[in-house]
Order: C-alpha cells, then structure tokens, then sequence
C-alpha cells in the first residue's frame, strides 16, 4: 500500500516506520526538516513538507492509500496551533481532495495532565470519554486537530483512526530510579506504538469512521483501558514494563528479617 | 470599566460600544482581519501575547465576537490567517483575560456551528455543534471549544451567545425575512445583561459552586422556531428582544387563538 507519512523525522515516526517497513508498503517520508529524512534516503522516497501550507500536503496526498500524521510541535505559540490544528485540517483536506480513505492520526492522551478539572484522578478511562486538555497550549492544540479529523471522518468517507499515547520508552531504557515505582498512567514501547501505527494503516472497516485507541502498555493499574485497540486493531503489546510497579522481593524488610 | 470589544469593525461591535459606553463604561474595539474600514476600530494581532497582554491590562469585560469577525477574502493564505486567529488568538486572549483578572468574557459565535444538521430539527443550547467542513463554521466551532475549555479549567466566567444574522430592525428590506435576523442593539444589552445580571435558579449552583460556562441561543420569539431558545428566556440572561420585525411572537398567537 502507498502510504505517505508526516513528520517523518520524528521518533513518533520513525517507530511507525519500522513496522510499516516489515509489512512491506511503500512509503514516502516527508518532514519540514530535510535534514531528519537522510536517514530513510536511498531507501524510500522522501520529499520536504511544511504541514503548515496546503499545497504541499496536498501534492504529498495524491497517489496515496493511507496518510500517516505524525507531525507534533509542543511548546512555541503560535505554532503549535499551526502544526497541530491547522496541519491536521490541511491533511485531511489533501485526504478528502485527493480520495485517500485513510488517515493515522496520532497524538497525546488528553485528560491526565493533572490540572483540576481533568480525568487525573479517575480510574478506568475509556478510548472515547470526551478529551479535557484544560488550557495546556501542547494539549489543546492536538484536541482541536483531532476535532477536525473527528468532524471530516464524520462528514466524509475517510476512515480515521486516531491513537493516543502518552509516555514512550524503550524498556532498557526505564532508569534504575524508577525500579518499583510507576511514575507514568500511560506508558507504551517505541516497538509497540510502531506496531500499533502498521496495524491501523492496515485494518479493515470499523465499527465508526472516526476511531480513538489508547496506546498504552499493559498495565495493571486500572487507569487506562487498552481493551480496544487489542480487539479492533488486533494489537498486541509485547512489553509490560514490570520493572516499574514490580518490587523485588528479596529486598522487602521481611525478607531480610 | 472598561470593555474589549473584538472584531471591532463589525456592526455588532459598533452597537455593543454604544451600549457599554451608555452606561458609563468604556470600550476599546479591536479587530485582526476586519470585515470593514469604517468606524473608530484599532488593528491588532491576536496573535501577539504581548499586544493581548497590553489590550486587556484595564479590562474587565472581553467580548469576544469571534462569530463575526472578518474571513480575510478565501484565499488560501487568509483561510490559514483566519483559523489561526480564531483558535490560537482565541487561546491567546483568554490567557491574558485570566493573567489580567478579567471578570466575564462574553463569546458571541454563530449559529453556523450547526450547519451540518438537517433544517428540521430543532436545536437547543444543549446539542453538541456540527459545523459542515468549511472554514467559517469549523473555524467557530474551535473558537467555541477553546473557550469551553478555558472556562473550565481557567475558572473564567463565560458566556456564550450563539446568534443568528445581525440588522438593524429599520435597515432590513421590507418584504425580504429572513428567521435568523436580530437586532444589534438587541444583542449589545443581552451582552451587557450577560455581564451584569445575577445568576440564578439553576444555573447560580449548589454549595460546590457554579457553572463558569453558560450557553445561549439569541432569536426573535416566533413560530415553529429551528433554534430553541428556552435557556435564554428563562435562565438567568431573560432575553426578550425590543426589535421584532413586526412577527407575531408564539405567545401573543397563543392568547388570540
């Protein structure tokens, strides 16, 4: 399948397409920074895009299967609104002109950023409670741009699948300091949300054209569900993270006693 | 006191400045993509922080009239231009109206959010907005999101006036009607009336508190209306419009049947 890819440069990204790569689709890689693409020359087709400007998404689109939005900018004003809302407008715009069926839209999980009127302290969130991003320019950006996918997959016959995930590691990568403690709801592997990217470009007709998956590891803490992406999308992910939340036991005051 | 006025060079605006200054406040009119050159408004960027900032330092009352504010002509360019000033300068004002204290911001969108249901249904304050997927109405409907949001979690009293198109009653062409049409000055006292009068009822809250975000649809009473108008006329705003069009209201039908 031909899938063009956003924000290729990123890790987001680049963790997708290592799984797309192994399901063998024919990928072009675009990202504002040529530079972030060397990585993939002589081995897919790259081209520079600024999702901030129609035309190139646009020209990017045409030929395409699946459109895989991985573009984020998180903490400069005004341009996490540009790359964030108005990028994902100009992708589904370029997808809706150019007859692409499906869209990967990627981004944050919106209600556990602690302010007061989120879902920080609640239990057991489903894929599809109602996003609180509070005033979090990173978060709200994402929300309104994920509010533009919702409306066109609603209003047209784009299929989109939203995943939402929140901290990402490598499980070698989990510090000595955080052994026995879990610091994050939402954790996920680089091998698993990329997985989970190749999963979505490839799966069939769901129950709505506009589909929310959490990309969250499993975990034993009852925060997040992840029970959806495992049934629609048929992901299963691998690491679990124990490290984090299992103590060793050997070490326990009893033990030693 | 003293009023900021957005979308300054809109007649709405014009009308809101008179009724605010005749009641002994002041009001600055701003305005960022202006849809006319005429009358006493100011340029400015919502986009700039620091302008915000510098706009609102004295400033009780925003209104923001996001729902009327220029288009900037269709062109791609201006379509950019426009979206990134009704989400990001929309964030942007609301940060500085909470840094600055601000006491009520008033919103003024359009009934344009809901373009995208069918012409028979009748639709209150209540229904979720389905903007149809232009600029205009998308546009709003992210304006309209990024206040909810801020009042939420910034705890800033919000009001939000939905409406339909402002005339003035003596302007319109005798034998043209159109059902949306309201008066400006009508609108420009349920403005003052949203900042000034008590909350009450249901709406004043319990002992956990109120609601910091408020809703209403402003229309002339009439027959078999499209926008239900229940909350206006019977929560805490009581709108009852001066300027009737010469309609007969559904209550006086009522006592001669």
């Amino acid at each position: 399948m031909k899938v063009t890819v956003f924000g290729a440069g990123g890790p987001v990204a680049a963790a997708g397409i290592k799984s797309l790569e192994r399901e063998g689709h024919e990928l072009l890689l675009t990202d504002i920074s040529e530079e972030t693409l060397k990585q993939y020359e002589g081995v897919h087709r790259t081209a520079a895009v600024d999702i901030t400007r129609y035309e190139d998404v646009l020209n990017a689109s045409s030929n395409a299967a699946a459109l895989v939005n991985c573009t984020v900018l998180r903490d400069k004003f005004p341009l996490a609104f540009q790359v964030n809302c108005r990028g994902a407008h100009n992708v589904m715009r370029a997808a809706h002109a150019s007859g692409v069926g499906k869209v990967v839209h990627t981004g944050p999980i919106q209600y556990h950023s602690g302010h007061v009127t989120d879902y920080a302290s609640d239990f057991h969130l489903s894929d599809n409670i109602p996003p609180r991003p509070g005033m979090s320019l990173y978060l709200l950006s994402k929300y309104l741009g994920q509010e533009v996918c919702r409306l066109y997959a609603e209003r047209s016959d784009i299929q989109v699948i939203t995943l939402m995930f929140s901290s990402i590691f490598s499980p070698n990568q989990v510090h000595q300091r955080s052994h026995g403690r879990m610091l994050a709801t939402a954790i996920v592997s680089w091998d698993d949300l990329g997985d989970s990217i190749a999963l979505a470009v490839a799966a069939g007709p769901l129950p709505n054209r506009f589909e929310l998956f959490h990309i969250v590891a499993d975990l034993p803490h009852g925060r997040v569900c992840v029970e959806k992406a495992k049934r629609l999308l048929g992901w299963q992910p691998k690491d679990r993270f124990e490290e984090m939340y299992v103590r060793e036991m050997d070490r326990s005051p009893a033990t030693s006693a | 006191m003293n009023a900021l006025v957005t979308g300054g060079s809109s007649l709405l605006a014009k009308a809101v400045a008179r009724h605010f200054r005749g009641q002994g406040w002041g009001a600055r009119l701003v305005d960022a993509i202006p849809c006319s050159t005429e009358g006493e408004w100011e340029q400015t960027d919502f986009l700039s922080p620091d302008a915000n900032a510098e706009l609102l330092r004295q400033c009780s009352v925003l209104i923001h009239l996001f729902g009327f504010h220029g288009s900037g002509g269709g062109t791609e360019d201006a379509n950019g231009a426009y979206l990134d000033q009704l989400t990001a300068g929309t964030y942007s004002l609301l940060q500085s109206a909470k840094d600055n204290a601000v006491e009520h911001v008033v919103a003024v969108s359009s009934f344009d959010v809901f373009s995208g249901y069918p012409e028979c249904y009748r639709i209150s304050e209540s229904w979720a907005p389905l903007p149809v997927l232009e600029i205009g109405p998308l546009a709003q409907y992210l304006a309209e999101e990024v206040c909810r949001h801020s009042a939420r979690t910034l705890q800033l009293d919000t009001v939000l006036l939905r409406i339909g198109e402002v005339v003035i009653e003596e302007d319109v062409v005798e034998g043209a009607q159109n059902p949306l049409w309201i008066d400006a000055r009508d609108v420009a006292a349920s403005i003052w009336d949203a900042c000034t009068k008590p909350i009450r009822g249901h709406e004043a809250g319990h002992a956990y508190g109120s609601n910091p975000w408020r809703v209403y649809h402003l229309v002339v009473p009439q027959e078999n209306e499209r926008f239900a108008t229940g909350k206006s006329l019977h929560y805490s705003l009581q709108f009852v419009p001066e300027h009737r069009f010469g309609w007969a209201s559904p209550e006086k039908e009522a006592k001669t049947s």
